[in-house]
Formats: structure tokens, sequence, C-alpha cells
């Protein structure tokens, strides 16, 4: 059968194909539609393995290694930040090693489309010495995926697989039986305190040696493989060497070239010191394209180094590449023009303005409503939002950092607003300190900060703004989501008994449509001591759209409509644009975008906007 | 041969529905396609775009992305992302644009400049061999566009055929647009 698929959703497919018994991860651009891809298989099939959105990238990487060290097969997803918060877990099970398959699936995201810093995950794979796989198309994504598994298992370590966003969201055609192949296995694990604990110098540094020997076994293994191409042509004075999606690009333009060798690599790490030795001797320079960090270039760097080999390594320590963002062939064509002094560098870009198209909440968004009603209590409450410091959060919730709203002056990673708000407040400003943050980041990573507030006695004011999914990758359930809208029978966990319960100073749940009450608790809430908590909870407008309607939208009477903007310097909402009404500029209401919240009717002083029908 | 065509526009205007009919088009015709839809910010008014190329020559391996000046066509429903991409556009290709501007309410408030079609004009005509101005006087005005589109693009034939098969939501008011756009008067 053959489909258009996504590297996401190839990757999904090669894990059913690998028979994986366990699927476990969290939502993360450019992660994300691996996981969802294997929800919906399952949704739809009864012979499917487990999955779900874990709590946070730990907890599926920890649900992920019980299953491994189970003999089954294991896949954990995340984007990069979410590695760094599994590392912990990532590094200790390296050294442990697995009997089950266990692959863990890691986007890099280089240009940072999806925002966030633009890690090289590749380094975690040096640091953890675990062996990593990075196909650069929607074939060898789904090819690897299963080899990955078998490459754990031979090895007995678990395997990072890495995309990068042009593979991950890219597409192309598939051909594969879309099916799960399910390994009838029993489950085991033989109690072995040496090999599965950490408790003791022996026991670590004897693990440590073992993961080094595993590693080491690797190499043989990549050999006897095709997943590193090494197409060496005798008397050629240049070899290219590249990566993941870097050798589609290669694979475009080298034929152009004459008497150039290449080496494509799909198994990344380790690297094959064996292999690249007779050709770090034979050839004058190697071009190394990779993006982001200079990973492959310095391990060959310190190769020829080591060798006294006097070859000339060309990449981005010398220059001849980017040191950042997303190579496109531009950059390619660039680089291989450099080294191999022929060939052309292509025109150079037309220059011109950049628009920006400032991003926002969707219309009916009710993160609107709360951060609407912050700027009204912060005034109501006697105080200037200039003097009001805000720490925004991963997820939705951070666009109100853009204007109108212009609330947020912070994002550091899931859940550290809170902690953040602490510091900031014990550091000597007059004025109070707010932490906003998302439910789905909330339960994330929100709760140790939380904790930590109620025993030092801070003296911060925590909005959580609720809208019952994890809206900002895609409307992923979490455990805050509405009991029946759960999938398959799991249980919603009660976000403000657990609130309650770590024992904050205050606690109130507000309505961000009902702007009047809103703004009375946030001022309230403003000028109190110590850990105050606002839920502020009213269901995401996208998801709710999928099972109701919102009913007759706003209006407009252009009649009355001063033109004075107010709505919009407020509110901010898409559906909001001037037209022209006779000889005036008057504000109106895109009837296909309302989605009936009434914040626009809140901020009329002039009558001028009403309900339909 | 080995083409490409640029998407883009903001959330909500149908870009990436346009993308995936022209993909699997082209798919369906035999070539190799690889298609990459950057939409993170979409349904936040922010920028869309989509990255189609193809080639006869299924054998020939190529990367997924478009680099500047790589372009043989861009479709824009936006202008403000439209003139974004300029540098996208090959020298002598393709610009088939809608005139529409989304302003974002920062740059309503702001009183922000934002490009009109005479600034796409003034932007692409040094480098462009057709530049097709559409107004969106028909809806859905994606299919309207991509009805316009198909008029400047050899691989269309059969198009009409993929999108009865493709599409699966209003049928028939898809297919008008597309054939108004067809027949749309454009001075090339």
């Amino acid at each position: 059968m053959k489909r258009i698929v996504s590297g996401n959703q190839a990757l999904a497919y090669g894990a059913l194909a690998a028979g994986v018994d366990l699927v476990a991860g969290y939502p993360g651009t450019p992660s994300t539609e691996a996981l969802t891809e294997i929800i919906r298989f399952s949704s739809e099939n009864e012979n499917a393995p487990w999955v779900e959105w874990s709590t946070n990238e730990k907890v599926a990487f920890d649900v992920a290694t019980g299953a491994a060290w189970s003999g089954k097969r294991a896949l954990a997803t995340m984007k990069m930040s979410g590695l760094n918060v599994a590392l912990d877990s990532v590094m200790s099970v390296a050294y442990s090693g697995t009997t089950g398959g266990f692959v863990l699936y890691v986007a890099d995201d280089p240009g940072a489309e999806a925002g966030m810093p633009e890690q090289d995950s590749r380094l975690c794979a040096d640091l953890a010495g675990l062996p990593m796989l990075e196909p650069g198309n929607v074939l060898e994504t789904y090819e690897l995926t299963q080899k990955a598994f078998e490459l754990s298992e031979k090895v007995g370590a678990p395997v990072l697989l890495r995309l990068v966003t042009s593979v991950s969201h890219g597409e192309a055609e598939l051909e594969a039986d879309f099916a799960y192949h399910l390994r009838e296995t029993t489950p085991y694990h033989n109690r072995d305190i040496t090999r599965y604990t950490k408790a003791g110098s022996k026991i670590c540094v004897d693990q440590h040696a073992d993961l080094l020997k595993r590693l080491d076994s690797c190499e043989e293994i990549y050999e006897s493989s095709s997943w590193n191409r090494f197409e060496i042509l005798s008397g050629a004075a240049l070899c290219v060497v590249s990566s993941g999606v870097m050798n589609e690009y290669v694979g475009e333009l080298l034929p152009a070239y004459s008497h150039v060798s290449s080496v494509r690599l799909t198994a990344t790490w380790p690297v094959e010191k064996k292999r690249f030795l007779p050709l770090l001797r034979d050839h004058e320079s190697l071009l190394i394209l990779e993006e982001l960090e200079p990973v492959l270039e310095k391990a060959l760097r310190s190769q020829a180094q080591a060798e006294g080999l006097p070859v000339k390594i060309l990449g981005k320590m010398d220059g001849t590449l980017p040191r950042t963002g997303r190579y496109g062939l531009k950059d390619i064509r660039s680089a291989l023009a450099a080294a191999s002094g022929t060939g052309d560098a292509g025109p150079a870009p037309a220059s011109a303005t950049a628009y920006r198209h400032t991003i926002t909440f969707c219309s009916g968004c009710p993160h609107r409503g709360t951060y609407m009603a912050l700027n009204r209590a912060i005034k109501k409450a006697g105080f200037k939002k200039k003097d009001v410091l805000v720490t925004g959060d991963i997820g939705c919730t951070i666009l109100g950092m853009n204007g109108p709203f212009d609330s947020c002056w912070t994002e550091v990673s899931m859940g550290s607003s809170i902690g953040l708000a602490q510091g900031f407040a014990r550091s000597g400003f007059d004025t109070p300190v707010v932490a906003t943050i998302g439910d789905s980041t909330f339960f994330h990573a929100g709760l140790p900060p939380l904790i930590n507030a109620v025993q030092q006695r801070a003296d911060i004011l925590v909005i959580i703004l609720d809208n019952g999914w994890t809206s900002m990758t895609g409307f992923q359930v979490n455990p805050g989501t509405e009991e029946s809208l759960q999938p398959g029978g799991r249980r919603r966990v009660s976000m403000d008994a657990l609130i309650q319960a770590v024992g904050v100073d205050y606690f109130e749940v507000i309505k961000p449509f009902d702007q009047d009450a809103a703004v009375e608790a946030l001022a309230g809430a403003l000028r109190m001591k110590g850990v105050r908590v606002l839920v502020s909870r009213e269901e995401c407008a996208l998801t709710r759209e999928r099972r109701k309607s919102f009913g007759p939208g706003y209006s407009i009477d252009q009649e009355k409509c001063t033109f004075c903007k107010m709505c919009l310097r407020e509110s901010g909402c898409t559906a909001l644009s001037p037209v022209q009404y006779g000889e005036k500029t008057v504000m109106s209401i895109d009837p296909d975008l309302c989605r009936s919240c009434g914040l626009c009717f809140t901020c009329c002083k002039f009558g001028a906007i009403s309900r339909e029908g | 041969m080995l083409k490409s065509v640029f998407l883009t526009g903001v959330g909500g205007q149908g870009v990436v529905t346009i993308a995936n009919l022209l993909s699997a088009h082209l798919q369906d015709s035999g070539y190799k396609v690889t298609l990459i839809h950057a939409t993170g910010m979409a349904q936040r008014g922010g920028r869309v775009t989509s990255e189609i190329r193809y080639s006869d020559d299924r054998d020939r391996p190529f990367g997924p992305r478009i680099s500047s000046g790589g372009a043989d066509y861009i479709i824009g429903m936006d202008m403000a992302e439209t003139v974004n991409s300029a540098s996208f556009l090959k020298a002598g290709g393709t610009l088939v644009f809608q005139n529409y501007t989304l302003l974002p309410s920062t740059a309503v408030l702001n009183k922000e400049s934002f490009p009109d079609a005479e600034e796409v004009k003034r932007v692409f005509a040094p480098f462009t061999g057709n530049l097709v101005e559409v107004e969106p006087s028909v809806r859905p005005v994606n299919m309207f566009v991509l009805g316009v589109f198909a008029r400047y693009w050899p691989e269309a034939e059969r198009l009409e055929e993929t999108l009865s098969k493709k599409l699966t939501k209003r049928v028939e008011e898809n297919l008008t647009a597309f054939h108004r756009g067809r027949d749309y008067r454009t001075e090339a």
C-alpha cells in the first residue's frame, strides 16, 4: 500500500512494524505526530500497543524503561527540550542498558521553527554513551526505526533515534503495509541489583565500563550494515561527509562535481573510526556537512590529530559553514563550491522587507480573557502595568507576551514560571510578582515549584490558565482533561484538589469570560500576601468547537462605532478589523471568525457591540 | 527535471489544503515528490509556508526544503508573507498572489505599514517571469487562486481529477471556485 506520510508518521509505522509493545511520550513540536499517529492507529485497531501521553518526558521515559526492562519493545517520544527533562533517567538507564528493544525518539529543530533553543541532541548521544541513528527521509525513517529496535537488542543499549524538523515534518510517499506486527513475548526481568540500581561506586563504575563496551560493539554492526555509505574514489582530493537530511542535499548537488568522494551517514554515533581512517589518510580535505553543533567535525578533527594526519577539515569551526540555523541548499552549494574550488555558489538572494504577523490568541480563546482581566486588575488594584512582573511559561499561555496584552516578561522552560517568580519576589521588588502557566505545563513541572513556594513561604500570585488540553502542540489530552473526554476510560486528575492539598494561602477558580468577577478576584489576589493560586478555567475554543457550536456571534453597530479602537486595544481579537463605512472608518467583526466569547463587548463604552439573534 | 512550488500565507487561508492537493496530484502523475508544511503558529495568525519539490526522475535524490532563488512558482495568499518570500523565487519564475493582507491587531494599533499590491509588484517585477495578481472575488479563495495558478502550471493537466478524488467537503463549491479561477482574466 502506498501513502503520503510525514517522517513522524513513518516513524510510527516503523515502530508498529517492529511490533513495539509500549509507546509513551509528551507532546513537543516537531516530534508530536509520531505518537499521535500511534494513538490514531490504536483507536482504529483492536490489535495495538499500549500508547500514552505521559505527564512529562521523564515519566514517559521511565514508563518506557519499565517495559524495556521486561524484555518488551518500548518507544519514548519527545522534542529536544523534553530530552533535557528526561535526561536524569536517560543517563542512568544508559549505564544499565536494556534487555528489550528500547528506542528514544528525539526531534531537533535547526532554525528553531517551533521556538526553543537550537539544541543538538547528538551531544546527548556522546554524553550518555548511546548509539544514535539519524534517518534523512521518510523511507529511511520507516526502515531505521525498525532497525533501531534490533540494534538496541543486539547491543543491549537504548538507541537514540533523531529526526530534525525537515525530516519529521517532511512528507513523501511510503510503500508499506501500515500494520502492527505483534510479537508474542513473555515479560521477564532478572533481579540484578548490579545492573538495575546505582547504589555503590563499584556498581556504577562497572556499569560505566559495560556502557563503553556496548558503544564499542556498535562500530562492527554499523560496518556490516548499509546505514553508512562510504563512496571513496581513488585519487579524489575532497571527501564530503554528511548525515541525516544533509545526505539528501549532497545527493542532489554532488552529481555536478566530478571526482569527489562522499560519506553519507545515518548511524551517526559512535563515529566509525575504523572506516574513517583510510579516508582521512587518502584525501587532502574533508568537508563536513552537519546542522547545529560541529559534533562529527570535532570527532574527525580529533581522529586526524591523534593519527598525525595533515588532512584539512572544512566545516563550522573554520567558518566554511554558518554556526547557526537550518542549512538550505544554498549553504551546501556555497560550501561545496568553496571546498572544491569549482562550481557556482549561485545568485545572492534578493532582499525584501520583513513584515511580521504578530502571533496571538485564537478568536474565542479563554486566555485572551485571562490576560485582559489581569491587565484590568493591575489597574484596579492601584498598580502600574510596568511595575508588575509576570513570568510566563511554555505553551499557548506565553502568547500573553505579545501586544496588545504585553503581559509576560520571561519564558524559560516547562514549569519554570513558578520558581522564577519566587526568585524575583525575593529580590526586593515592592510590587506583586505574578506567574502564568497552562494546565498541561502545570501538571508537567509546575507542582514541585508550587510545593517549594508553600514551604518557603513565598509571596507570589500564580495564575493557572486551564483550558483542559495541551493545545499548542495540537490538542493532546492531559491529566486535567475532562474525564468524559479521556481516551479508553482513563481518569481525570483534579488540579484543584492538588493545589489545595499543597496548602496554598489562597485559592480561587475564576471564569475568564466573566470579566467583572475575574477582574475583582485578580485585583484582590494581587493585593494579598503569600502563595495565591487562581485557576482561570474555560475550555480551549478550538477543542470545544469540535463538539458544539458557539451560537450567534457578536456584531458592531457601525452607526454607533466611533473607531476609538478600545475593543482592539484591549482584546486584540483576530476577528476585529477596520472597515470603511460611508465616509468614516469603523471596526467590524468577521462573522466567520467570531466565537461569541463576548470579550470585545466588555470593551465598548458606546454600546456599539451586541450579540446577534 | 527538478521543480519547486513555494506556497505562503497565514493561518486559515487554506494554504496547507492546496499544497496537499498539489502534492497528491503530482504523486498520482508519477512524480517523486517531497512536501513540508511550516504551520507552527498558523492557528494564531502566524505565517504558514508549504514547500513542494518534485522530479520526473523517481531515482533522483533531492532535499525537502526550497532554498533562496529555488522556487519555480510562488503562490501567495497574503501580501505581507508574499513579499517576505520574494527571495525564494527563481529569476524568471511565476508568482500568483492574492490581493489580500491580514492586518495583525498590533499593526492596526501601531499604524505599521503593510504591503499593498503595488508593493508586491515593485518587489517582484525586476526578476519575475509571470506576475499574476488575483482579486479575491470567489470563495473558497484558496481553490480560486489554485485555479488561477493552474493556468500557469504545466503539470496541471488532469488536476481536476485529483481534486474530485481528494476533496471530501463542499466538493461542488470547491470545484466551482477552481473553475472560476481557471477562467479568471488576468494581465500576464
